[in-house]
């Protein structure tokens, strides 16, 4: 794993002759670690309250050692099984239906010809990003309202009844999948248009010459090209895999949909509310970095077999 | 090219920082001084600055406002020195915990008065570590204003067995909540003002079905409310339950409201009223909120906050704007089918606190400046301004001089819940509004009587069963009534209820009842003794 | 040059079709804010679909744009902006670039190191801490500089690094240029989009930052413009029973939250514009070619 591979001096006397050789990559180096290293790293002490009975009057350092308590705590709700289930559904439909849709729209955008339209378009798409949760979900809301939303008005006045959609739990997990992909979608084409700016026209050209049409173009030419940067994007949102997305979930959830939308972190949430537990809320953070490390991994480690760059 | 990007981006940087840095010279939460008074000589010296910082949670947090100028020179008269306030504004509901707790860390970045509300696990860690000041001597000497304010009920809940670390910013009057209606949809159709919760229920269907408000659309709802179990009193309280609280039963045991056998009929009741379409299906999720329902003007009924019957509230003025003609009408509380009938009571307890810190350098001054806050006139002057200037009032009744965005400049309501009073010092209070409020009071007795408001904040199994039980309750409750689930359910929600840690929880509340009422009488003694004299 | 088959031009109108209603689908939230921003405030009780104003008035903007804690949010996240996305954009580069090199000794713990911060988190409390320690509380730095380096940014500016051509960079090093060199003067000229990405993502996450100022910040004349924006906003308070009566909690008009979130959004919306010729097809390209 720590391999540095193609260097021309493989003995263990190069290393420093390495060293030497690329100072100034260090130098290159050093100002970003350190300020990785002082800002992240010095504080992740605070990860043992995971560990502990956290009492704010001891503070981090002097609360009591309960080992795996706080962890048990959180395993041992009635509904762990459920919250943890809806967690990991949620993140994966985002990730499997979410994770295509910038690159399709982003290779749609691409093949707009230049000029205003394009340019308008692609700053258009992305203003749902900007929209925080509070905001969107209050116009989802009155989208959707039962007494008075678009929805349910296009219902009535086509003579049928009204549907409280938000307390139906069939329909719950794709309202959060579905508003996720609406406000993320154009925000994630930006990355995949940078990596498809480098790509060089004479490939098109030669591909057109070739006699392929722009289906053929884009599986050929353009895709490949932004592979690595697919890659990339995708293990890094496993990363998130326990991510579900709190604020999204925690304003649009009412009880009667708790069953399929209650969350890990919604949940905590609550009985941080009771009983001011921060200890639990580590906890489960720990948790879901734990398995969200695993996942990234393996996921590297598979795409590092395959041929392809990893993450390192 | 290449060199004009990186030079123009290290230029940009480097004009960020020179800018970042003359602002952030002038740093330091301290601003000016503290007060410069040594410990030796305490309130003695008169002519000494008294420097105060305090926290600030409510109103528009407009810093540098003339609210803070106005108080400073009101308190700076009153206690015959120079008085200098230092707000520190809390950030939003979401995040003043967080903000609360990290400047409690430390004995530097604690501030003198410090606010705070549903903090009970950190408020009593604070008293452990001994960072907060017993009240009691202090109130002895300066605290007139507020010893004849707080009742002793309300004091008891905030005594800690001969001390006092905390004081009541706020407390809600007793009874602050009333069934509404529109009155002029019950002349539209005819119909007599209901009295009993039959009557209610025919009412209600009157005006969801028979086209109220005579536009000739079915769009109108019978009864609406926020998404909390208060929300449905009329249903609950006239069975003679409290679906959210412990109840003291005939028997003289404490039990949980929502496992109540009465709870069953109630829900029923809901389940065919929804269905039927005269509750708004809104009342079942958090998203709209019931103020702006009350303002649209297309419900019948409400349970609500007395204070929207004011002329001058927000809410009162946009329904009438909206609707001319409507007219809201406060009504008795209904009386279930045991003859039974009462309104929401508040507890009495204050819902946020104020306390004062070991970082304050004068203690006792610090508790003058409070008493003098909780004076009528001091409270009026800063929640209302200066009167000719800012309001007048015409025979008693009061009449606003400025609109809202200049309140807010002014800082009008920054120190809000700083011991606010409720009485005739909220000079925005109609007569009628006032006796409400007062009617109020005796009509929640009954339930008053019933329920247990809990002082204590260490309740173990409460802390560690609570969460998953309320969400058992409100799936179960929220389903039976959307539908969603028949109303035997109702029966197993009872049985997990009590295998899911409710056993425990009931006899820990029984325990705890006993407890208190020995509290509360050793505290009767107590008062007697060491506030009374005071007054 | 060839000819345009017809496949390809009906493939075009559709796509232009399907772009003319997304686009519309994604405006139509800032739409509603802006009718609702533009409403009479006692008309808007409720909901609705706002496709026109209800009433007219100019009040909530008035309201707004001339309340003081607007303006000095805005000049603090103006500030803070700018400084950290200059530093941040820079700072990444350089670190992204270094273990991107497969020679550099060390590149795979380096970038495990840098990968675990973006799962695992000291939380507030030793955040906080830390920057007391330093005697950065209350101040803009820092509002700065903890959120200078994230792991994502550095993993995909990495990536792009890795996807240069070798030879340019090998042609620069014979003659006779060194590691700096070839960075400041070859590599960071060609990384015009990265490096326009990144500095624009770093942009927005400083933009719409709110919670390290309620973490480190207490004099409101330093708030950014974003906690400014969510203290107006968020009357989210716990119904646990525990809180101030319904009737008390101080909302602004629909209105002037409206409002409020357009205003503080504007700006950062018209980075993106200005930023787009280097997401241009083939603008990369031609910077190695000339």
């Amino acid at each position: 794993m720590f391999r540095s591979a193609g260097s021309a001096i493989p003995t263990s006397a190069g290393r420093w002759k390495r060293i030497r050789r690329d100072k100034y990559l260090y130098l290159l180096l050093f100002p970003g670690l350190f300020i990785i290293f002082l800002f992240k790293y010095v504080p992740m002490y605070g990860i043992v309250i995971a560990f502990k009975e956290y009492n704010i009057l001891l503070g981090v350092l002097d609360s009591p050692w309960v080992g795996f308590q706080q962890f048990e705590r959180l395993f041992r709700t009635p509904d762990f099984m459920k919250i943890f289930r809806n967690t990991f559904l949620i993140s994966l439909y985002k990730l499997i239906f979410g994770f295509p849709a910038p690159i399709i729209l982003a290779l749609l955008l691409n093949e707009l010809k230049n000029g205003f339209f394009k340019r308008f378009t692609q700053s258009v798409l992305y203003l749902p990003h900007f929209l925080s949760w509070v905001i969107f979900t209050g116009i989802i809301v009155a989208f959707l309202n039962p007494v008075d939303g678009l929805v349910n008005y296009i219902l009535t006045a086509s003579g049928m009844k009204p549907i409280n959609f938000m307390i139906i739990p069939d329909y719950f997990r794709t309202l959060l999948v579905g508003t996720h992909i609406y406000k993320e979608m154009g925000w994630g084409t930006i990355i995949y248009l940078a990596a498809m700016s480098g790509v060089n026209p004479d490939l098109y050209e030669a591909a057109r010459v070739d006699g392929a049409n722009k289906f053929k173009q884009m599986w050929h030419v353009t895709l490949p090209s932004i592979r690595s940067v697919i890659l990339i994007l995708m293990i890094l949102d496993l990363g998130n895999i326990l991510e579900a997305g709190f604020m999204q979930v925690f304003l649009l959830y009412n009880p009667l949909v708790y069953d399929v939308g209650d969350i890990i972190d919604t949940y905590v949430y609550r009985v941080g509310i009771q009983s001011a537990n921060y200890s639990l809320a580590t906890a489960a953070g720990v948790f879901k970095s734990v398995i969200a490390l695993a996942l990234i991994y393996t996921a590297n480690k598979i795409v590092r077999k395959s041929g392809n760059n990893g993450l390192w | 090219m290449t060199n004009r990007k990186t030079k123009l981006l290290a230029l940009t940087a480097i004009a960020a920082m020179l800018a970042a840095c003359s602002n952030s010279g002038g740093n330091g939460g301290g601003g000016g001084s503290e007060s410069s008074g040594t410990n030796d000589g305490g309130g003695a010296a008169a002519s000494k600055p008294l420097h105060v910082s305090i926290t600030l949670m409510g109103g528009p947090k407009t810093p540098d406002a003339w609210v803070e100028t106005a108080l400073e020179e009101d308190l700076s008269a009153s206690l015959n020195r120079k008085v200098d306030l230092e707000n520190l504004f809390l950030p939003g509901w979401s995040d003043y915990k967080t903000k609360l707790n990290l400047m409690m860390g430390d004995r530097k970045s604690m501030p003198d008065i410090l606010w705070h509300s549903d903090m009970e696990k950190e408020y009593n860690s604070w008293i452990q570590a001994g960072v907060l000041v017993d009240l009691v001597p202090h109130l002895q000497k300066h605290g007139r204003n507020i010893l004849d304010y707080y009742t002793e009920d309300t004091l008891f809940y905030s005594w800690d067995d001969g001390k006092m670390f905390r004081l009541p910013g706020d407390v809600a009057e007793l009874g602050s909540m009333t069934t509404m209606l529109r009155q002029d949809w019950l002349d539209n159709l005819g119909l007599q003002t209901p009295t009993t919760l039959d009557q209610f229920v025919e009412v209600l269907r009157a005006f969801t079905n028979d086209d109220p408000d005579r536009n000739g659309k079915k769009d109108t709802f019978g009864f609406v409310g926020d998404h909390d179990w208060r929300a449905f009193a009329p249903f609950f309280y006239s069975h003679g339950v409290d679906v959210d609280q412990f109840l003291v039963q005939e028997d003289g045991t404490v039990k949980y409201g929502a496992t109540m056998p009465q709870v069953k009929q109630a829900l029923k009741l809901l389940q065919d009223l929804y269905a039927e379409g005269v509750i708004d299906p809104r009342m079942v999720t958090p998203n709209v909120s019931a103020g702006d329902l009350f303002a649209e003007g297309k419900v019948g009924s409400l349970y609500y906050w007395v204070s929207f019957l004011n002329a001058g509230h927000p809410k009162q003025m946009s329904f009438k704007e909206i609707n001319p003609a409507g007219q809201y009408a406060a009504l008795e509380p209904m009386l279930g089918p045991d003859g039974f009938s009462a309104d929401v009571p508040s507890d009495g307890k204050g819902w946020s606190f104020v306390s004062v810190t070991g970082a304050a350098e004068e203690p006792d001054a610090v508790v003058q400046v409070l008493n003098r806050i909780a004076s009528k006139e001091t409270n009026t002057l800063i929640k209302f301004g200066k009167e000719g200037e800012h309001y007048k009032l015409d025979n008693g009744t009061f009449v606003n001089l400025i609109n809202e965005d200049e309140g807010k400049q002014l800082g009008l309501d920054n120190y809000t819940w700083i011991i606010t009073r409720k009485d005739e010092a909220n000079i925005k209070n109609t007569p009628e509004v006032i006796q409400l409020f007062e009617r109020r009071i005796e009509t929640s007795q009954p339930m008053r009587d019933k329920i247990v408001f809990f002082k204590s904040s260490n309740r173990k199994e409460w802390s560690e069963y609570s969460a998953d039980l309320i969400k058992l309750r409100d799936e179960t409750f929220y389903g039976i009534i959307a539908g969603n689930l028949d109303i035997g359910a109702f029966d197993s929600f009872v049985e997990r209820f009590y295998k899911q840690g409710g056993k425990q929880v009931e006899e820990e509340a029984n325990l705890l009842y006993a407890s208190q009422r020995e509290e509360r009488e050793k505290f009767g003694a107590w008062y007697r003794d060491n506030i009374a004299p005071y007054k | 040059m060839l000819g345009i088959s017809r496949g390809e031009r009906i493939f075009g109108v559709i796509n232009r079709s399907v772009m003319l209603l997304l686009t519309v689908a994604m405006i139509y939230p800032f739409w509603y804010l802006v009718m609702a921003s533009l409403s009479d405030p006692k008309l808007t009780a409720l909901g609705g679909l706002y496709l026109w104003p209800k009433g007219f008035s100019w009040d909530a903007y008035i309201a707004v744009l001339g309340d003081a804690s607007f303006w000095s949010g805005f000049r603090v996240s103006v500030i803070v902006t700018v400084a950290g996305t200059a530093i941040g954009t820079f700072l990444t580069a350089t670190t992204a670039y270094a273990i991107s090199k497969k020679r550099l000794q060390g590149r795979m713990a380096v970038s495990f190191f840098i990968l675990f911060t973006m799962l695992f988190n000291g939380g507030l409390v030793p955040n906080y801490l830390l920057l007391k320690e330093l005697h950065m509380l209350d101040t803009l730095w820092a509002l700065i500089v903890p959120g200078t380096i994230s792991a994502f940014n550095v993993f995909v500016m990495r990536s792009f690094f890795v996807g240069l051509p070798e030879e340019v960079e090998e042609a620069a090093k014979m003659d006779g240029a060194n590691d700096l060199t070839v960075f400041f003067r070859v590599v960071l000229p060609l990384s015009k989009a990265v490096l326009a990405t990144i500095g624009l993502f770093m942009a927005v996450m400083y933009w719409n930052d709110f919670f390290s100022t309620i973490l480190y910040i207490t004099d409101k004349g330093k708030w950014q413009l974003q906690a400014v924006l969510r203290n107006l906003i968020d009357h989210a308070v716990q119904s646990s029973g525990n809180g101030p009566n319904g009737d008390q909690i101080q909302v602004s008009a629909f209105t002037v939250r409206s409002a409020s979130i357009l205003l503080a959004t504007l700006p950062i919306l018209l980075v993106y514009p200005f930023l787009q010729k280097h997401f241009v097809k083939g603008a990369m390209i031609g910077s190695i070619k000339g």
